[in-house]
């Protein structure tokens, strides 16, 4: 007996002592401020013990402090018909780390997840997210994932998102002899640990312990100048049944052109015979080569369709020229088989489209970069690029989608890494004027007068594509005139080389100014208000980075009542910094109130210490927008 | 086909009543009471006032159960097991509330509702697949309170604002199905605001906020995504780079039926000197409203917020000795027709200081194409009156 309640008191002593594994409050202190999850344990294994396959184990605990967290605590599983999921299970925990709930792939949904703009891909995904009624809580689950292929290699991001501290990440990847990797780290406090495991395979080990959640950042650079990562990449590999190697952008250009495109850009001699045609009066290869571009644009329309090798192979021109559709790829593909009718070169490029200019990395060529085909035409001392899914885009106009970056071409001779036009500050212009009338009842009326360029050229895109009556709504939601009736809208798109959108508004707008005890109050700033301030981050732990610069420039007139004076300090701002400049005046002349407005965003990377002055330049900008006039009659 | 039997293919309500009451998704899992009956006795044990019963059997299934996000007019497998798992769709959780009330001694039904993204449900005849969210209503005291319990921060009372949507159907066990009007919730801000204007520009003082009903939901929310007050406190410093907070407090935060209180401390950088004879203020310091959210000449539906709202701001400022103001402004009172609601303002001058105070009252949730105009121009007022700055002089 007394044997028993000895067991008993030691058990009893162990479940009051020994604290569980996933207790919240082993989590060491200085990871809390600003996390909203902490990952406890993040394994990663990738084994590659030949060239047709490889296997992940992936094994994590996150634990969730509030609500949100709670995008950390979801378990996402992409999976495709060349890659398959297995044993898939985890446990819940409760903040004393006692498991509160199982779960397994038959708790998981099971999704479609491509692109709700493709019309068929294969990749689905199945999702899983716990339902803990209490913070915080802990989730813990494994699964294997096999996938037939070893082109591409998963990278090893341990902190993707703000707010989620880290308490240990490991990535290992091991693999036979005979598979050799690159693979570039970057941001990482420690390096690599290489070795062979008891299967004989060479492994390669990072990891990282203990890292900080990161906070939200304005104005931050893309995530490879900060994040701590690893890309990885195989020498030599298979794709199903495509072998291939190569350790530079210009072995992947030639193996590229060689496996996926050789063969697609056949089209019909009818069609050739066309295409030869209408540009038969054509001399100047620039011109053909437009007269060509929108040709296609008018027949073709945009469709995705991502399947397998599907999603890096283009279909063949034939049949985009029966079809008139295509994915980015067969578009482009298809271009340049048109072009080439004409005896215009052309090169199929790979882009990572998007707002954020992101570049492929010019010393670390891998399959997983980029997600955007362009076709580049290297006409002597004036390279232009053609985005070939756009029915509306002007030749030559790269917008903010694909502009100032390195893409890959790849070509017979192999892959040639080109750096798309870049617009500059002055380049991406807004200039505006109006004449204006405003009387002593408050009415505003007049014409204002806009001009779109460079990137800005898109500013009025979605609302082009509108009818007219849609168009006015929308100016109503845009410009911030109250009681705004427009009387006459022009917007016109001229898409030469150089594109410009140009806009003209006829309006008028009671009560646009106050009236109280004979004096006129309104705001000179009409259509180009700053709304909020940009927000403090103590200690920024990022550069400041400007991803792309503008100018806007306004200049209005307001033509006021007879024998009214301005009653205020006329303003008069001007702020000049390396990164940004602004000016602001109102100036009266005669019954002539001119206000003249003009702001400039200069790109590029700036030191930490910047932030605090561009929050500060932004709070000037957005007093100085705010400031009112005060018109009094008589003497004052 | 010719069978000679009848199918009514248009059905009145005592029908859908008695679908409902025998249906599994729905009467069925009404009376589970029994499942919650151990769990809330302890709760309960000593408590005897009916709404204190009531508000601890809806505090249970707030806490005990977490929404899937999945909102559904019936429950799918059952709120047993919807329980036992602690998660399920908007008929597990609200059916459960009903059987938890019913458990706990305080009387309850359902109640079919139309969300708002869902439209109107139509009062012609019963179309039970216009209807896609259940809540609960009680009555308790002579009062009508509506339940929902998908979001633990919602206060005894209050629902999310998804539901408010015209009418909901009563479905009781045994009472015929009757209709209720949902919208019976309000928003409400009362802001004080003290300020002293000093020497070098700054606006020096307090700010505090009281929020009540949906407003104070929301606030909530928003604080809770926060992983304490002070990182709230922090991103709300943050994001106002002219203002510096030098304390602060929120109380109430967890007392979801008292008013959420914010207080703070602060230092606004205003002027950067007062060497001006002349100095213009704006007197809307925050949510100041310069674009009409109305737009149209004339609609075609009725506006409808989902419930009235109120937003009261006194702000008090303490000059320097050498200033006053030279255009103090006069006292507003707009109001809509038929009480529906007014733009107040006034203004009252002392020695060095002034007290403004104004008010934003909308008292009806849903206002019709024929208020329109009025509504739009009582904007109009709002934004014209909110342009005017006040000028201090130095004398």
């Amino acid at each position: 007996m007394k044997y028993f309640i000895a067991v008993y008191f030691i058990l009893l002593c162990l479940r009051v002592t020994a604290q569980q594994k996933y207790d919240v409050s082993l989590i060491p202190k200085e990871l809390l401020p600003y996390a909203s999850a902490v990952v406890r344990e993040d394994e990663v294994t990738c084994e590659i013990k030949n060239f047709d396959y490889s296997n992940y184990h992936i094994k994590r605990a996150v634990t969730i402090l509030n609500e949100s967290g709670e995008k950390a605590a979801r378990v996402f599983i992409w999976y495709d018909k060349i890659t398959s999921v297995r044993a898939v299970k985890g446990i819940v925990y409760d903040e004393a780390g006692w498991p509160v709930g199982k779960f397994s792939e038959k708790s998981f949904g099971d999704y479609y997840a491509g692109n709700d703009f493709s019309l068929f891909e294969d990749t689905r995904v199945k999702f899983f997210s716990p339902a803990a009624v209490k913070y915080p809580y802990t989730i813990a689950y494994e699964y294997d994932i096999r996938t037939n292929q070893t082109m591409n290699i998963n990278d090893w991001v341990p902190a993707k998102q703000t707010g989620i501290a880290i308490e240990k990440s490991v990535y290992t990847f091991s693999c036979i002899p005979a598979f050799t990797i690159r693979y570039k780290e970057l941001n990482l406090p420690s390096k690599v640990v290489t070795g062979t495991n008891t299967d004989k395979l060479v492994t390669y080990k990072w990891e990282i312990n203990n890292l900080k959640a990161i906070r939200y950042e304005p104005y931050s650079p893309p995530d490879d100048n900060f994040l701590p990562m690893v890309k990885i990449a195989p020498v030599n590999f298979k794709y199903q049944n495509i072998s291939g190697a190569f350790s530079n952008w210009n072995e992947m250009g030639k193996w590229v052109y060689d496996k996926l495109l050789t063969g697609q850009g056949t089209i019909d001699p009818v069609t050739v015979a066309y295409i030869k045609n209408i540009t038969a009066a054509v001399t100047d290869p620039k011109l053909k080569a437009k007269k060509i571009y929108e040709y296609m644009q008018q027949k073709t329309r945009y469709i995705s369709v991502q399947v397998g090798i599907g999603g890096y192979r283009p279909y063949p021109a034939a049949d985009v020229d029966r079809l008139n559709y295509g994915d980015c790829k067969a578009l482009v593909n298809y271009t340049q088989a048109l072009l080439k009718a004409a005896d215009i070169e052309s090169y199929y490029c790979v882009v990572e489209a998007g707002s954020e200019k992101i570049s492929l990395d010019p010393d670390f060529a891998s399959m997983s970069q980029g997600n955007h085909i362009i076709l580049c035409l290297p006409f002597k001392n004036d390279t232009t690029f053609l985005e070939c899914t756009d029915q509306k885009a002007p030749f030559g106009f790269m917008g903010d989608f694909t502009d100032d970056r390195i893409v890959l071409a790849c070509t017979a001779q192999g892959g040639k890494l080109l750096h798309t036009p870049k617009y500059i500050t002055a380049d991406n212009l807004q200039q505006r004027t109006a004449t204006l009338d405003i009387d002593a009842e408050g009415l505003l009326k007049g014409t204002i007068q806009t001009t779109y360029k460079g990137t800005q050229y898109d500013n009025r895109e979605a609302i082009v594509r509108e009818l007219p009556a849609e168009r006015i709504k929308e100016y109503k939601k845009i410009y911030p005139i109250n009681n705004l009736e427009i009387e006459k809208l022009e917007l016109v798109q001229d898409k030469g080389l150089q594109p410009i959108t140009k806009e003209q508004i006829t309006f008028n707008a009671y009560d646009y100014a106050s009236v109280n005890n004979g004096k006129l109050y309104f705001l000179p700033n009409i259509v180009n208000r700053r709304s909020a301030p940009l927000r403090e981050v103590k200690n920024r732990k990022n550069m400041v980075f400007i991803n792309r610069g503008y100018t806007d420039e306004d200049e209005i007139v307001y033509n006021i009542p007879a024998g009214y004076k301005t009653e205020k300090m006329p303003l008069n701002v001007s702020v000049d910094k390396p990164f940004a400049k602004y000016t602001a005046t109102v100036t009266l002349k005669d019954n002539r109130l001119i206000y003249k407005r003009s702001i400039q965003l200069i790109e590029g990377i700036y030191s930490k210490d910047t932030y605090p002055q561009l929050v500060e330049f932004y709070q000037d900008v957005l007093d100085a927008d705010q400031y009112s006039v005060i018109l009094s009659k008589g003497n004052n | 086909m010719q069978t000679g039997g009848t199918a009514k293919l248009t059905k009145e309500w005592k029908d859908v009543d008695l679908e409902l009451k025998t249906a599994y998704y729905f009467g069925d899992q009404v009376k589970k009471k029994d499942i919650f009956k151990d769990k809330l006795m302890p709760l309960l044990a000593g408590k005897t006032d009916t709404l204190e019963r009531a508000k601890i059997a809806y505090n249970y299934v707030q806490k005990n159960i977490k929404w899937n996000e999945f909102i559904s007019r019936g429950s799918w497998d059952g709120i047993r097991k919807a329980f036992d798992k602690h998660t399920g769709n908007v008929a597990d959780i609200n059916l459960g509330l009903v059987a938890a009330l019913t458990a706990a001694g305080v009387n309850a039904d359902a109640v079919l509702v139309s969300t708002r993204d869902n439209g109107i449900v139509s009062k012609l005849s019963p179309v039970l697949d216009e209807f896609n969210y259940v809540i609960v209503k009680t009555d308790i005291g002579g009062r009508i309170y509506l339940l929902d319990a998908t979001d633990p921060l919602l206060s005894f009372g209050l629902l999310p604002i998804r539901c408010l949507n015209d009418e909901g159907r009563v479905i009781s066990l045994n009472k015929p199905s009757y209709w209720v009007d949902v919208n019976r919730q309000s928003e409400a801000s009362t802001s004080a605001l003290n300020f002293t204007l000093t020497d070098n520009g700054k606006l020096k003082g307090t700010i505090i906020n009281y929020l009540f009903g949906y407003d104070a939901y929301l606030k909530r929310k928003d604080i809770k995504k926060f992983n304490s007050k002070e990182e709230y406190i922090e991103d709300f410093d943050e994001k106002r780079p002219r203002l510096k907070v030098i304390s602060a407090n929120i109380a109430n935060l967890d007392s979801l039926d008292s008013p959420l209180t914010e207080t703070y401390e602060v230092e606004i950088d205003t002027y950067d000197n007062l060497d001006a004879t002349r100095l213009t203020f704006n007197p809307f310091l925050f949510n100041r409203i310069t674009v009409n959210p109305f737009k149209l000449a004339e609609r075609s539906y009725p506006v409808d917020w989902g419930m009235p709202s109120t937003e009261r701001v006194t702000l008090t400022i303490h000059l320097p000795p050498k200033y006053t103001v030279e255009n103090p402004p006069k006292n507003i009172n707009i109001a809509l027709p038929f009480n529906g609601g007014k733009f107040v303002t006034s203004f009252d001058a002392q020695a060095n200081s002034f007290v403004f105070s104004h008010a934003i009252i909308f008292s009806k949730a849903i206002y019709s194409t024929q208020e329109y105009p009025y509504l739009k121009e009582l904007y109009n007022q709002i934004i014209l009156s909110e342009k005017v700055d006040l000028v201090f002089k130095k004398n």
